[in-house]
């Protein structure tokens, strides 16, 4: 077997036992060095799919950034030191069991290629081994096998030796989705609307966390002091909890 | 590759996006301690500056799809077709809008009594917005995950606001939570979805109107694989759940009761008439029976008009059992999805537009009677409404009435246009559901008319005074609108025929 389809299952592997871990390890700081294993586990993973930007994003955001916050929040919070009980649910595990289970026998298909529709072929030239990936047949509805496209039908634009993800027009190819040519090339070329509306949302983040950091008006308690208002239906009562705070 | 773009069709969404900066950096410079004088005034914003932008960017931008689209009749698409221009999209844009301004005006008048600072508050409702637009303009699984997210995040902020009160965090915080799980179950379905798409015709796109293609020719061909079923239920998983429906309905009873109060109002509506917009243009016509999702829909609509009228019967807090009714009228607009022919379009726009003003105006009347230190939302503080302001219990009356569907109020028409369609369509049983769960309803609808009219007010309660033009406006506006989409729906019912055509014409 090729050695990074190998690699590819270790990682999966590893990335299932570190969400098991996050399930069943009692200590909170054990469970998030269990998420660690498990983001890195799955940054490994795109990596061997071609998926190299993803990867990089993966290692530096989840595993360096999130669970960095997540250790952060636990310390914070002094959860550390106790192991938090860790009672067993029969009903969680009668539901979900079954429901996992309905899960891979559905979705394997898509990945098996062995599905009741379409199945994909791979086939690939020998010339083109050091192409992103080779090219694909596909069954189209009405049966006929057509290439979905691979990158040896372009021009070696520039002199490698190879047609690859480098070359100018072979880089809008779809197989070579991964690299930080193709992302950057869809971010902002199809995709630059979602992209920049995502701004506008970055935005909208920074505006909540202005509103939840506000305080409570001190002039509230003044108000309701005074004998400015007018009493109006229902009693008058104020809402004691955190009076003190502002 | 740089993709065709046609700004002057996103004309509404800018104005929001610059309305929502201009708010930002205007609160900045606004004097920080004027208004202390003034009991009811503003505390930093007491000339209204941040509501004026607010207003403004929201009326402009309904101006501009009102009468600044041309005379242009069919489809424009812009940014490769990931950006959509309609008669359908433009009608439920309008809808949103208008319930957007109402929560806006609302929005002055809470702010006023809890004294709170409003920059912030109206630049996340105009986010907000922005985000239901984008949502009614997508084509594409991508824009309808970001412009969901736009539309979500805020409102998950908005409806913390009270940080210090313990009611409204647990209500941001279940709203973040469960809204982001749901999310993210709706992603799984359109990665499926997308998967799918790409091995069966070899081409991997995330528009919505090759996936269907796929999904129609695939099931005809009778070789549609399960992960695909599979991610259609996925999918619509992501979108009941904003819808509230029965069982995605868990988190709404507890959100709608410590969500700022304006938040709940505009929340009930707008969310959900945007959301049942783009469940039509998904999931309409025959991709909803070629992935199987025709008897879940039809279960989880019978279900949400059941669980909704019948929890709705025990709530003492008015906000709670409106939550529970904004469950059961979801119930009525998937009704209204399932036939979604252009008659059944059609009623579930109607639907939403009666059901903004209907639900509105009972807001309004929360708003109107509350002050600063005291929220009205329990049926107690109701009594005897009636006789010390008979007006304003007849608004909360008449808006009862017409959530309940008496004639000649928009309720009714809304109603009646739903189960016409869902009749047509051969949706005999879910009608008779409909028609049962609706009389269920009259029991609680009754209720405040009751308390309002027929008990004596506590000793030492006089009439509400002071209140703000803001929440005067909002009050009379939604209650006109509600009698007068009543008394002559004829030109508002064939405006919605229009626009659902257009929806049909280009599935």
């Amino acid at each position: 077997m090729d050695p990074s389809v190998l690699a590819l299952y270790a990682c999966c592997l590893l990335a299932l036992a570190g969400g098991a871990g996050v399930i069943v390890l009692r200590n909170p700081v054990h469970a998030a060095i269990s998420l660690l294993f498990t983001m890195l586990a799955l940054g490994g993973a795109y990596a061997m799919m071609q998926a190299h930007l993803l990867a990089a994003l993966q290692v530096l955001i989840y595993a360096g950034a999130i669970v960095i916050l997540i250790v952060y929040v636990i310390m914070l919070l002094d959860q550390g030191r106790e192991e938090v009980p860790h009672p067993f649910y029969p009903l969680g595990v009668a539901i979900g069991v079954p429901l996992a289970v309905l899960l891979v026998v559905i979705s394997a298909p898509a990945f098996m290629g062995a599905s009741a529709g379409p199945e994909p072929l791979i086939t690939g030239p020998e010339d083109c081994t050091n192409c992103e990936s080779a090219a694909v047949m596909v069954k189209k509805p009405d049966g006929s096998l057509v290439e979905a496209s691979g990158c040896e039908d372009y021009v070696d634009t520039d002199n490698d030796g190879f047609t690859d993800c480098n070359d100018p027009d072979c880089h809008d190819n779809q197989l070579c989705y991964g690299t930080v040519r193709a992302v950057g090339g869809s971010l902002l070329g199809p995709f630059v609307l979602p992209f920049e509306v995502a701004s506008v949302l970055l935005l909208a983040g920074i505006a909540g966390s202005i509103l939840l950091t506000g305080r409570r008006p001190k002039e509230l308690e003044d108000v309701i002091a005074g004998p400015a208002i007018a009493p109006a239906p229902g009693p008058q009562v104020v809402s004691g909890e955190g009076r003190g705070q502002a | 590759m740089i993709p065709s773009m046609d700004f002057g069709l996103m004309v509404p969404e800018l104005l929001l996006i610059a309305a929502g900066i201009v708010v930002l950096l205007a609160d900045a410079f606004l004097p920080r301690e004027a208004g202390k004088d003034d009991p009811r005034g503003d505390v930093n914003d007491p000339r209204g500056i941040n509501l004026g932008i607010t207003l403004v960017g929201l009326l402009a931008a309904g101006a501009f799809i009102a009468f600044g689209r041309g005379d242009v009749t069919g489809a424009q698409e812009t940014f490769e077709g990931l950006f959509i221009v309609d008669r359908f999209g433009d009608a439920f844009k309008m809808v949103a809008l208008l319930g957007t301004i109402l929560g806006v005006l609302l929005s002055d008048g809470w702010l006023r009594n809890q004294r709170l600072p409003t920059g912030a508050f109206y630049a996340l409702i105009l986010f907000a917005t922005t985000g239901m637009l984008y949502l009614l303009s997508a084509t594409d699984m991508v824009m309808v995950f970001v412009g969901l997210e736009l539309m979500s995040i805020p409102l998950y902020c908005l409806a913390a606001a009270l940080r210090w009160e313990d009611r409204s965090v647990e209500a941001g915080v279940k709203y973040l939570v469960l809204g982001s799980f749901a999310t993210a179950v709706m992603l799984m379905g359109f990665a499926l979805l997308y998967g799918f798409v790409g091995i069966y015709t070899g081409e991997a796109t995330t528009r919505l109107d090759a996936v269907v293609t796929a999904v129609n020719a695939a099931s005809a061909a009778g070789e549609l694989p399960g992960f695909a079923l599979l991610g259609g239920v996925l999918a619509m998983i992501g979108l009941l759940f904003k819808m509230s429906a029965v069982p995605f309905h868990m988190w709404t009873p507890d959100v709608y009761e410590g969500s700022p109060t304006s938040i709940t109002a505009w929340m009930s509506v707008s969310v959900k008439a945007v959301t049942a917009a783009v469940l039509l243009r998904i999931f309409g016509g025959e991709v909803l029976d070629a992935l199987h999702l025709e008897g879940i829909l039809w279960v989880v609509a019978a279900l949400t008009m059941f669980l909704g009228n019948t929890m709705a019967l025990t709530q003492d807090n008015v906000k709670r059992m409106l939550a529970y009714s904004s469950v059961a009228h979801g119930g009525y607009m998937l009704v209204g999805v399932l036939a979604a022919s252009s008659a059944g379009s059609a009623a579930v726009l109607f639907y939403a537009a009666a059901y903004t003003f209907g639900n509105m105006a009972a807001f309004a009347v929360l708003i109107y009677l509350s002050r600063v230190g005291y929220e009205v939302e329990t049926f107690d503080d109701l009594k005897g409404l009636g006789t010390k302001m008979p007006l304003v219990g007849a608004v909360m009356g008449i808006s009862m009435l017409s959530l309940m569907g008496i004639p000649p109020l928009a309720g009714f028409f809304g109603k009646f246009a739903i189960f016409r369609a869902a009749v047509t369509e051969g949706y005999v049983w879910l009608t008779v559901i409909g028609l049962l769960t609706s009389a269920i309803s009259v029991a609680y609808y009754l209720r405040p008319i009751v308390v309002m009219f027929m008990s004596d007010a506590p000793a030492g309660t006089a009439k509400a005074t002071g209140q703000a033009w803001t929440v005067r406006v909002a009050l009379v506006a939604a209650v006109l609108v509600t009698v007068g989409l009543g008394l002559m729906p004829g030109g508002t019912l064939d405006w919605a025929l229009e626009s659902a055509q257009a929806l049909v014409a280009g599935r």
